[in-house]
């Protein structure tokens, strides 16, 4: 048996996933309002006129779709809302998706109920719980605010936590049954016991483990359905205190509060963990996890420090530097562990990366976690590139894609793939795509530079979008200078928040973004504000 | 902070209450009729089927026959499951035709594979990666039987696929449309899932003290609650809300029904070091959990094997260096993959004897075995991993075992004798047996859903011009 490079059929997978995601299932629209009164005079979810409503109007001609009102939490924000609200870290293994194969677990693929959803989900109520009745009965006044033997202390208590639980006020007959249920426990195991069932009640709530939107009067979402798309959007979480405050004061339509409201919130470190999760789930940065080179410098350690670099890198870039999406594609700032700074042939610590690295395709987090085997893949490294990059959609394999020919002696990893391209059902697509994985060919299977494959001088040229380029150099700087690839990021943006493809009106919001994202000069942080504050936050 | 996996079982332990005689073998919980139940076993890259088709004197491959099983006389690939030929029907020349008609949809052969095996359903519609268009058989399965008075703790349950194992290929159990079911890998979080609940008490009928002795009620509560909000809302809001509202009345029925379980669990299986004891490990928990009447719906997804373990070369590739390779139905295959493709389907009817075993080995208070009332269906994704196009999917081969529903100890060849379905060319089967469909109903009809007339497709058109049928069950299982 020859020794051959199996061009399997899941690395050929992830080709179409993300283009081809269908039309979100649009169900009939719930006109139901909240309605009725809450428990602390808002006035929002009531469906009052807001303040502000002469601020309302938008500078869009976008016809928004309006949204399903409920959708359910992905693990991420609902691990990340939970830490939030009871400071408990939930491993998100706990919580599994229905499905591996979209590109952001936002979603609405991704977020079918299961048993082990269910049972996970129960699992991280009780960890909360305990979490709360050992400081209850460590300091149960510090907990809940007021002194718990307090007779008003309960309702306080429950008003105020219940709102942040469920990210709105919550509703007299809700707060009745929670409270119905938190006598009962008393009356059986004492009031700590009480508060952490009571509080395993409102995680447990659909109004927690959901998005559950409420509608004005205008049949558009309340203040407080606003206020949740900002957190989830900015934190991929709850809603602080004082965007708590912002909606029930009916300000989140005004499209400047919203600016400041967002301006704020970049400012918090939970901005920083969602813009790497974007990151990360956008380049399937995950894939590093499960690849396992043939190499005699892999290990477990080198892995650990690959996946840590990259996530330093886009949080410094993003928050503490340039802060724009060329800066992402191009900078060469690291800050690298031990065996990761041999690797790029650099000192530990921040440094720079050789000349040879611009950005993060040549980072080798994310070049080793596109391997096939002991060789690295042009073709992965390409598609997710073309395809989460470019949003250039590839059309499927034929359904047999012949095996990458034999490693002979002399053949460079290019050579096999060229060999595989030449196969007239195949070059169609592998002409766009392995060009681009081609101009990353100095780096093996584990993200290391190479001069030579098989004793023969590297080939690392190449062309992206219609451009010539020769290395990963010139591979990162045509990105960086691409609108097609600028106009990609927001789309991405939209889908990582919106949590499906996008649809007519909303392609529309993104074109008017992508315009003065690119005007802007790929700003990120910018980007997001200008997301917060457009209309697909209040439609 | 430090990443916290608390589970239920270690905070009972924590309250004293892990006095269970764990490391019990499984005895069967008391009633009157037998549950009926199910596990669907479906391994990857099909079979190298010349080593496992039966063909008698004067007849031919393609031929319809049967006759009876003789443990003496057994295909290679049959050969590890000797011991049990007279609980076996071996069911040859099926056709996913569904998936060859849907051919064009394909991204490779697999894809389709996954979603039609259970489904017998097209892909769903402007989506090529592999979505379901409609539920399982398995979930109608389990949907049936949660809807009943007597229903168990899980509707289903759903091990095997490591990551990247074929999990991205697309599932086989889908709860909705486009809506796949996850997966779990090693057997002790199967455990986890269907026993650490164990012995925590409610607050009706024991003395537990303590946050955990609420459960149940708060699992009720929580349910009440998405059927509270479900009330105000429509579409596809109310649907996602009442799954999860059903689903958490489950969970709060399980918890009162483990208080009072008349059965006792396995002991918990330490993590696995080989493909073969994970799935051994799978096989003795499921037992348990059927023992214990915690679900009646399993399904176990076998990952693609490591080449090595089937007389590969180190660091080959199952799939990539041999699935493809092999002599049958081609000239340019060469007969090592033959016989590694042959022993990787000779080490799942190896994986599938010791779950054969330990069904049988647990005794109903009737003296009928678990064995006597589960069915047990092996099949692939695909017929044979030399899938050149929608030759994928004709001469499925199945082999059913245990239950009490069909005639066992046989071994059934249908005739291909219709014309392929419209979509097979360019590379098609000439003809084709009858659609798995039929047997899809078939099952349907073995667990109690006696008026099931339809599983996926009503019908296939074929390149003819006629149209074949696939509504009703299939002819010859009893």
């Amino acid at each position: 048996m020859p020794s051959l490079i199996p061009i399997d059929a899941r690395s050929l997978l992830p080709w179409v996933l993300p283009c081809l995601v269908s039309a979100v299932l649009v169900g009939c629209r719930d006109h139901v309002a909240a309605g009725g009164t809450t428990d602390d005079g808002d006035s929002s979810s009531a469906g009052s006129s807001v303040e502000t409503s002469s601020t309302d109007s938008e500078p869009s001609s976008c016809a928004i779709e309006s949204r399903e009102p409920v959708r359910r939490l992905s693990a991420f924000e609902y691990t990340r809302a939970l830490q939030d609200l009871v400071g408990v870290e939930i491993d998100e293994a706990l919580l599994p998706a229905s499905s591996s194969t979209t590109v952001f677990a936002t979603d609405d693929a991704a977020l079918g109920s299961s048993a082990l959803l269910v049972d996970g989900q129960f699992d991280a109520t009780v960890i909360a719980g305990q979490a709360v009745l050992a400081r209850m009965e460590a300091d149960g006044a510090s907990f809940m605010g007021c002194v718990p033997s307090d007779p008003a202390c309960i309702d306080t208590w429950l008003s105020a936590f219940g709102k942040r639980a469920h990210r709105r006020p919550l509703a007299d007959d809700e707060r009745d049954r929670l409270r119905a249920l938190f006598d009962e426990v008393t009356a059986a195991d004492g009031r700590n016991v009480a508060v952490a069932a009571t509080v395993q009640a409102l995680l447990l709530s659909p109004r927690f483990g959901f998005h559950v939107e409420e509608l004005d009067e205008d049949g558009r979402p309340d203040d407080y359905a606003i206020a949740s798309r900002l957190s989830f959007l900015l934190w991929s979480s709850a809603p602080d205190e004082a965007l708590l405050d912002a909606a029930r004061r009916g300000v989140l339509r005004d499209r400047a509060e919203r600016t400041a409201q967002a301006e704020r919130m970049l400012m918090d470190p939970r901005a920083a963990a969602t813009m790497v999760r974007m990151v990360r789930e956008l380049l399937d940065l995950e894939a590093l996890a499960s690849v396992d080179p043939i190499d005699p410098r892999w290990s477990a350690s080198l892995r650990a420090e690959m996946d840590a670099e990259i996530d330093r890198f886009i949080e410094t870039t993003v928050f503490a530097q340039d802060g724009t999406l060329a800066a992402l594609l191009t900078s060469r700032w690291v800050d690298a562990g031990p065996q990761l700074a041999a690797l790029y042939g650099i000192a530990a610590g921040t440094d720079e990366l050789p000349v040879e690295r611009a950005g993060l395709v040549t980072r080798a987090g994310f070049l080793a976690g596109m391997t096939s085997g002991a060789s690295p893949s042009p073709v992965r490294r390409g598609l997710v590139v073309l395809d989460r990059l470019a949003c250039t959609a590839i059309a499927p394999p034929p359904p047999d894609v012949p095996e990458i020919p034999a490693g002979d002696a002399g053949l460079t990893n290019r050579d096999r793939y060229e060999q595989h391209t030449a196969d007239p059902s195949c070059a169609g697509c592998h002409l766009q795509i392995d060009p681009i994985g081609f101009a990353l060919e100095h780096f093996d299977a584990i993200g290391a530079y190479r001069s030579v494959d098989n004793g023969q001088p590297i080939d690392a040229s190449g062309a992206v979008l219609g451009v010539a380029i020769d290395g990963a150099f010139e591979l990162s700087t045509a990105l960086a200078d691409s609108d097609v690839v600028a106009t990609c990021a927001v789309t991405q943006w939209l889908r990582f928040g919106l949590g499906h493809a996008l649809r007519d009106g909303e392609a529309c919001a993104r074109d008017e973004l992508a315009a003065d994202f690119i005007a802007a000069g790929g700003d990120l942080p910018t980007l997001l504000v200008d997301i917060a504050a457009s209309p697909l936050m209040v439609e | 902070m430090a990443h916290a996996r608390l589970t239920r079982r270690s905070l009972l332990r924590a309250a004293g209450a892990s006095a269970l005689a764990l490391g019990v073998g499984p005895r069967v919980a008391s009633a009157a009729t037998k549950p009926k139940r199910i596990i669907f076993c479906v391994t990857m890259h099909g079979f190298f089927r010349p080593n496992l088709e039966l063909v008698p004197p004067g007849k031919t491959s393609g031929d319809a026959y049967e006759f009876p099983l003789d443990p003496r006389a057994l295909s290679p690939i049959l050969e590890p499951l000797a011991p049990w030929t007279d609980r076996l029907l071996v069911l040859d020349g099926l056709s996913m035709n569904s998936a060859i008609a849907d051919y064009w949809t394909a991204l490779n052969p697999h894809v389709p594979g996954h979603i039609h095996l259970l489904t017998g359903a097209p892909t769903a519609e402007q989506d090529q990666d592999g979505a379901a268009s409609t539920a399982s058989v398995d979930q109608r399965i389990a949907a049936h039987i949660m809807a009943s008075r007597d229903r168990p703790a899980f509707g289903s349950v759903e091990v095997g696929f490591g990551q990247g194992g074929g999990i991205e290929l697309g599932a086989y159990n889908w709860s909705a449309p486009s809506t796949s079911l996850p997966y779990l890998y090693e057997p002790a979080a199967l455990f986890d899932l269907l026993f650490d609940d164990l012995g925590s008490g409610n607050r009706t009928g024991t003395d537990t003290k303590g946050l955990p002795a609420w459960r149940e009620r708060l699992a009720r509560f929580a349910s009440d609650e998405h059927a509270a909000l479900l009330a105000a809302k429509t579409g596809a809001s109310a649907e996602r809300l009442a799954v999860h509202r059903d689903l958490l009345a489950a969970l709060a029925d399980r918890f009162a029904g483990l208080d009072t379980l008349a059965c006792m669990p396995p002991t918990r299986p330490q993590p696995s070091t080989t493909y073969a004891d994970r799935y051994a490990d799978h096989a003795k928990v499921l037992a348990a959990a059927f023992a214990c009447d915690l679900t009646r719906v399993a399904t176990i997804a076998f990952e693609s094997q490591d080449a090595i373990d089937c007389g590969g070369l180190p660091g080959s590739d199952l799939h990539g260096d041999y699935a493809h390779s092999t002599t049958e139905d081609a000239t340019d295959g060469d007969e090592e993959s033959d016989a590694v493709m042959t022993t990787a389907a000779t080490n799942h009817a190896g994986h599938l004897a010791p779950l054969l075993a330990t069904l049988a080995d647990v005794q109903e208070d009737d003296g009928s075995t678990l064995l006597d009332h589960t069915i047990v269906v092996w099949t692939s994704e695909l017929a044979r991993g030399r899938h050149q196009g929608a030759r994928a999917y004709s001469d499925l081969p199945v082999i059913l075992a245990g239950g009490d529903a069909f005639a066992l100890g046989r071994y059934v060849s249908y005739a291909e004798q219709h014309a392929p379905p419209m979509s097979a060319a360019p590379v098609g089967p000439d003809a084709v047996g009858p659609s798995h469909n039929h047997l899809l109903v078939s099952l349907c009809r073995a667990m109690g859903l006696g008026d099931v007339t339809t599983v996926g497709v009503e019908s296939v058109p074929l390149m003819d011009g006629t149209a074949l049928d696939c509504t009703g069950p299939l002819d010859s299982l009893v």
